[in-house]
């Protein structure tokens, strides 16, 4: 039952007490005085009596009882006259010779007592519930006997029930038309709570307080601004939470590393894009499943348990295959602790670290390389020049023999240490080398020139297809050198003698195509995409006695990218290999004629 | 009991999708092997097979322990049904990467035989649809599964191609036989292994749907 059920009944119940209560109080009181004027009435009637009684209570005659019986006919009531010890003289409706001793009558009782006798009780002789009261007659200061008069209740009864209902009317519509305006003030006392209740509804929906009976006086209205501040309160709150968990959200997303917040039963509750990528699952799929069905990385799932068991953070590097690659991982599985100190959950950060080991082991090996690459030189360029030194009596012609050789190391030095300097260059200068307007074919003419008595020198058939006219590229031209040279250097020695080597510079779209393609030795497939790495060789012995340094295709490949470029091969064993080199034209949108 | 059964099931999942992603580990060093002729890489995946060998085992003999000890009905009966049977087609893609891998191992030392994209192809598209199939099994979604089945046509028509331009390719140059008809045994294995993946999908749909599909959803042309 709602309030105003319950304050309206607390009315009705007030009402109805009230108007009961008045009844009965009414009817009772009326019954008291209709009782009061009978007695009343019928003292005096027996007062009225006593004459007569008096007269005949010595000498009764024949004709007593039928003039009492006349008197009851016209008053109605009922007339007796007894004498001292109870005998019945007359009566005005019984023979009194019938009817028994009257001593002990409770109005006799009461009036030989008392001087005056009334009782209310149900009649033997005449059945019926009557009134009777009973007055002593005196004879010389001597008790001579009773008159009793009486009367029947059921006239009274029936005014009596005549009030009773008028007052029990009067008082039921007394309390219908009281209950009214008892509904009316409940609704009105309980209206503020119900409009106060959907407030309060339409805060906790996040609609804002509406309708709050803001002005309403005492502690409606108190209540009411309270509700106000608090909706106030509770949206700023709101916006302030809302706005840090979007926050949050986006450095979650921005993050490179994947993250995956599990709960403690390893359900996932954040999984962000990274980690999305990382595991090849979904987050909307992953949100609220067990991680070891999101993803099936077992070192993953198994690091996030333990971390959940032990309490303890873990840190371990896994590998994530792949039908291409295989990539590197750094995890990290930290447990959460929730309020209560116990563990509530586990992040785990995945962190793609495969780039970073391959540039690792690129670096590693460069400068084992170098090294290498140095110390052969040196080692040669010492021992020749400690021979010359220790045998002083050396024969001039044996001793220039050995200086022509340490020359040699030397040159050999000199070349990688040029390589090294061109591929620093090359490799730091990306978008700062300074490319003008050039016309493509004067370096790589000027490489031709240089190279061609080399070629000659191994009988290769060395072709060069230029375009007739001038090739404009934004390039520089030292650079260009370079990459022609570094490609013809190596279609010459890795063609054997009497190959065909052919240059092709011409137009390609936006870009200038540089191609040089000879008939050689090829390249294996899985070479193909190393050979462009640093000091990589594809036959270890090989590649250092025809004098190259590993580095050419390395120069070739950042010089190409620096120009914002580009190099690709295609090669097949033993059939011959074709570098291409694509750098863009100088006004790439120009139409070619 | 309904609670020991739950957590007898999701332990049992556990397992299934631990062998799951072991034999996907396998099947991708298997498949880098032999694109990248690294017969180091390809040992190490023949020298995992006794793991998922003894792992199928074990799973199997928790299928039945659940089979007999909780006599489970309906969708957790269908699910220890799926589980054994998918169980037991991820061991032998577990068997089939193996083969692969010993495929790698002996054309490590030859030239490459030059093949049709298709091949290459097949490296990426068979362990998508081991993920996928597994994925299914985990969501429990039918639509997944079907889509599955309906990649197994692409796989079986490559390595028919591949048959084809392979034997070709062996009449008219007899030097590229041994590495041809190794090449030819990997799409084979690719291919088996595609077909064990769409079981495993159609069990899943079984699963889901309560449903036998095994040979409705394979498309005309391979019937």
């Amino acid at each position: 039952m709602g309030l105003l059920g319950r304050v309206w009944a607390v009315c009705a119940f007030l009402i109805l007490g009230t108007a009961g209560a008045v009844g009965w109080l009414v009817d009772r009181r009326i019954e008291r005085d209709l009782l009061d004027e009978i007695e009343q009435s019928l003292r005096a009637r027996a007062a009225l009596l006593a004459p007569l009684a008096w007269s005949s209570m010595e000498t009764p005659d024949a004709g007593l009882h039928e003039r009492l019986t006349a008197l009851d006919r016209e008053t109605g009531t009922r007339l007796t006259i007894v004498r001292e010890d109870g005998s019945v003289v007359a009566d005005s409706r019984e023979d009194a010779a019938l009817m028994e001793n009257h001593r002990d009558r409770p109005e006799i009782a009461q009036a030989r007592d008392e001087g005056f006798g009334i009782s209310l009780r149900h009649s033997r002789t005449v059945r019926e519930r009557m009134m009777y009261a009973a007055l002593p007659l005196w004879r010389d200061g001597a008790l001579a006997g009773f008159v009793r008069t009486a009367l029947p209740l059921h006239s009274i009864d029936a005014r009596r029930s005549h009030i009773r209902r008028a007052v029990w009317t009067g008082t039921a519509f007394a309390a219908l038309a009281a209950l009214l305006p008892a509904f009316l003030l409940a609704r009105r006392v309980t209206g503020p709570a119900r409009t106060m209740t959907r407030a309060a509804q339409s805060i906790a929906r996040g609609e804002g307080a509406r309708d709050l009976p803001l002005d309403a006086p005492g502690e409606i209205g108190a209540l009411a601004r309270a509700l106000r501040d608090m909706d106030g309160e509770l949206q700023t709150r709101m916006r302030t939470l809302s706005s840090e968990r979007n926050q949050l959200r986006d450095v979650f997303s921005g993050m490179t590393e994947g993250i995956v917040a599990i709960d403690r039963d390893e359900k996932v509750t954040h999984l962000n894009a990274a980690a999305e990528r990382s595991l090849q699952a979904s987050a909307a799929e992953a949100k609220g499943r067990p991680l070891w069905e999101v993803t099936r990385l077992r070192e993953v799932c198994d690091a996030a348990a333990r971390a959940l068991r032990d309490g303890a953070p873990i840190a371990a590097q896994i590998r994530i295959s792949g039908p291409s690659r295989e990539r590197t991982i750094d995890l990290r599985a930290v447990p959460l602790r929730g309020a209560d100190g116990t563990t509530s959950g586990a992040v785990v950060v995945l962190d793609d670290v495969t780039e970073l080991r391959r540039l690792e082991t690129v670096r590693r090996d460069f400068v084992a390389n170098v090294s290498h690459e140095i110390k052969t030189p040196v080692t040669a360029l010492r021992g020749t020049v400690e021979t010359i030194l220790d045998d002083p009596a050396m024969p001039p012609e044996r001793q220039r023999r050995f200086l022509e050789r340490a020359k040699e190391q030397a040159l050999r030095l000199t070349a990688l240490v040029t390589d090294l300097l061109a591929l620093a260059r090359a490799e730091s200068a990306t978008g700062e080398i300074a490319r003008v307007p050039l016309d493509a074919r004067s370096p790589v003419q000027e490489t031709l020139d240089a190279l061609r008595a080399e070629a000659e020198g191994k009988r290769h058939a060395l072709t060069a297809d230029l375009p007739p006219s001038p090739l404009a590229v934004l390039a520089e031209g030292e650079a260009l050198r370079q990459i022609a040279g570094n490609l013809l250097d190596n279609a010459i020695k890795y063609t054997p003698e009497g190959g065909s080597i052919r240059v092709r510079l011409a137009a390609d779209g936006n870009h200038a195509l540089l191609e040089v393609s000879d008939n050689g030795i090829g390249i294996e497939p899985r070479d193909q995409e190393r050979i462009f790495e640093r000091f990589y060789r594809v036959d270890k012995s090989r590649g250092r006695d025809t004098g190259g340094t590993g580095l050419g295709l390395s120069i070739v490949r950042h010089l190409a990218l620096a120009l914002g470029g580009e190099v690709s091969v295609e090669s097949a064993p033993g059939r011959g290999s074709v570098f291409r080199v694509r750098i863009p034209l100088e006004a790439p949108s120009a139409p070619v004629p | 009991m309904a609670k020991h059964l739950q957590r007898d099931l999701d332990h049992l999942k556990r397992e299934i999708l631990e062998v799951g992603g072991k034999v996907e580990e396998m099947l991708h060093g298997a498949i880098r092997a032999f694109a990248h002729r690294d017969a180091a890489l390809a040992r190490q995946v023949v020298a995992q097979d006794d793991w998922i060998d003894r792992r199928e085992v074990e799973v199997e003999e928790d299928c039945l322990k659940i089979l007999a000890l909780h006599q489970p009905v309906a969708a957790d009966l269908r699910f220890i049904v799926t589980a054994m049977k998918v169980n037991n087609d991820l061991e032998r893609i577990g068997d089939h990467a193996c083969n692969l891998a010993e495929r790698a191992i002996q054309v490590a030392g030859s030239s490459a035989v030059p093949v049709p994209a298709a091949f290459t192809g097949l490296f990426d598209k068979v362990p998508a649809m081991v993920r996928d199939s597994l994925d299914a099994l985990v969501h429990q979604d039918a639509e997944r599964a079907k889509n599955v089945c309906l990649r197994d046509r692409e796989v079986d028509e490559t390595n028919r191609i591949m048959f084809h331009d392979l034997q070709d390719l062996m009449k008219k140059d007899p030097a590229s036989v041994e590495a041809a008809v190794s090449t030819l045994s990997a799409s084979r294995q690719l291919e088996r292994i595609a077909d064990l993946a769409t079981n495993i999908a159609e069990d899943v749909v079984f699963l889901v749907e309560g449903e036998v599909v095994r040979h409705r959803l394979k498309s005309p042309s391979t019937e």
